[in-house]
């Protein structure tokens, strides 16, 4: 209880800090085009509560997924309250805008702005990607969580956390591989993968308490990885495990997954 | 050879009548050439603050198929991929309590302490298909959304880890831009054969947690 009551005392302060230090200039954006709208969220369900129009100026404050938060410059005098006390913030607008408008304005210099839009043409320039894949791993239902990171365009380095399900063991693998992907830029794109890793075998048994087992294992495999759209992919692989155990036959697995996945 | 030469001493003439005409120029024009001060920052794509990670802390209850119902407090963590799609991460802990037969028979128990303790993660998709306001008395408006969750993992219960499925839905319902709290209601389904056969067991669960984006 005690940590809990903590953590919720630190996220509430983590809160109360400003999001950009004071003296930190914010990036600037002048509209270009005709009229931006700005809503209250950062999504196409939230109202629209304010229209910018061409030649105004507004700062960038955060983005989430393709919105971005935007204050416009302060304009006109601020409105006070009982005491004659000008309020904070009321002559500037905040709200959100999408990220394909604000990459159609201009900077200070006059230049367009660079903002991240997740695109086609990224996907074959992303670093990060995490997905979850699920299959069949030797007759039993597997479940993947990955995370890959893309050093050079056709070379990566992922890292899958595997659990099995089956009737008779259940398990937890491990394992980090090299991924070669020959074509990056085709929108069907393959790949080849080889690494290794461990796993943990647990035999399952109702009357007889048996004991876990801990194996290396050796990966490879292959796969194909689709472009959906913004910044999801799919993805489709075989793989073929080879568990180095202590007994004289090591064991072969085929493994067939399917999972979604994002890139960033 | 000669070319070399040639190209030096040219090279070197030129240099030499640039630098002269440049600084008899600039005294010409000093009056008329103004340096407009220009504070020259290239816009980066990262100076834009991008907060698409979430995670948070839940609390709630679980009804255990079987097992009564009992407390369950847990972790989350989300990336937001675009406004309408996000991916879940969820780890959450339980314990079953006496089932129905072990409170009327007064026998031995069927699972040991040990065994009783639910421990589940699962990843999972979400989609917010209802965006909107909450407007709570005369001033307040909240954003809030509205999402359906599907996911897999794994429970751990009775000695075994099983194969589960969730699904279910939520509110979450963003104080501030950085704060949210949500109200999540989940089922979590999977096959158990602890009692002899296979019986699909639905496990209800509701919390309500916050999070903070980052």
């Amino acid at each position: 209880m005690q940590t809990i009551f903590r953590f919720l005392l630190l996220a509430m302060l983590a809160v109360h800090l400003p999001a950009v230090a004071d003296d930190e200039r914010l990036p600037m954006a002048e509209i270009t085009q005709p009229y931006i709208e700005m809503r209250t969220g950062p999504g196409r369900g939230f109202p629209v509560f304010y229209v910018t129009e061409r030649g105004e100026k507004v700062e960038l404050l955060k983005q989430r997924t393709t919105w971005v938060k935007v204050r416009t410059l302060p304009r006109g005098p601020m409105e006070v309250d009982g005491d004659g006390d000008p309020i904070e913030g009321s002559n500037t607008k905040e709200g959100w805008v999408r990220v394909e408008a604000i990459a159609q304005t201009l900077n200070e210099n006059g230049e367009p702005i660079a903002v991240t839009l997740p695109q086609y043409d990224d996907f074959a320039g992303r670093n990060w990607e995490l997905g979850v894949l699920l299959g069949d791993f030797g007759g039993t239902d597997v479940i993947s969580a990955y995370t890959g990171y893309h050093f050079t365009r056709n070379l990566s380095l992922e890292m899958e956390l595997s659990e099995n399900f089956g009737n008779f063991s259940s398990g937890q693998s491990a394992a980090l591989s090299i991924v070669h992907q020959p074509f990056p830029s085709w929108r069907y794109s393959p790949f080849f993968s080889l690494g290794g890793g461990v796993r943990k075998t647990n035999p399952r048994s109702t009357i007889v308490e048996t004991e876990d087992r801990t194996d290396d294992l050796l990966v490879v495999g292959g796969g194909v990885r689709i472009y959906l759209t913004d910044r999801f992919l799919m993805r489709i692989q075989y793989k073929k495990h080879t568990i180095l155990t202590s007994r004289d036959d090591d064991i072969k697995v085929e493994e067939w997954k399917i999972g979604l996945s994002a890139f960033f | 050879m000669e070319n070399w030469t040639k190209r030096f001493l040219l090279t070197g003439t030129v240099l030499c009548s640039c630098l002269s005409s440049s600084v008899v120029s600039a005294q010409a024009d000093a009056v008329q050439v103004i340096e407009p001060e220009l504070d020259r920052r290239e816009l980066k794509e990262d100076s834009i603050d991008t907060e698409n990670f979430e995670i948070g802390v839940f609390a709630g209850v679980i009804s255990i198929e079987d097992f009564s119902s009992s407390p369950v407090y847990g972790v989350r963590a989300a990336y937001h991929v675009t406004e309408d799609f996000f991916f879940e991460a969820t780890y959450g802990l339980a314990e079953g309590d006496l089932t129905s037969f072990e409170k009327l028979s007064g026998g031995s128990p069927l699972l040991s302490d040990e065994d009783r303790e639910y421990t589940y993660y699962d990843i999972s998709l979400g989609w917010n298909f209802l965006p909107g306001e909450i407007f709570i008395w005369d001033k307040y408006a909240f954003n809030t959304q509205v999402y359906s969750i599907v996911g897999v993992g794994s429970t751990e219960f009775a000695g075994d880890n099983w194969f589960t499925v969730n699904i279910g839905a939520g509110v979450r319902l963003l104080l501030t831009d950085a704060f949210a709290w949500h109200l999540d209601f989940r089922d979590h389904i999977f096959d158990r054969d602890t009692f002899g056969e296979d019986q699909t067991t639905h496990n209800l669960e509701f919390h309500t947690g916050i999070t903070l984006f980052f």
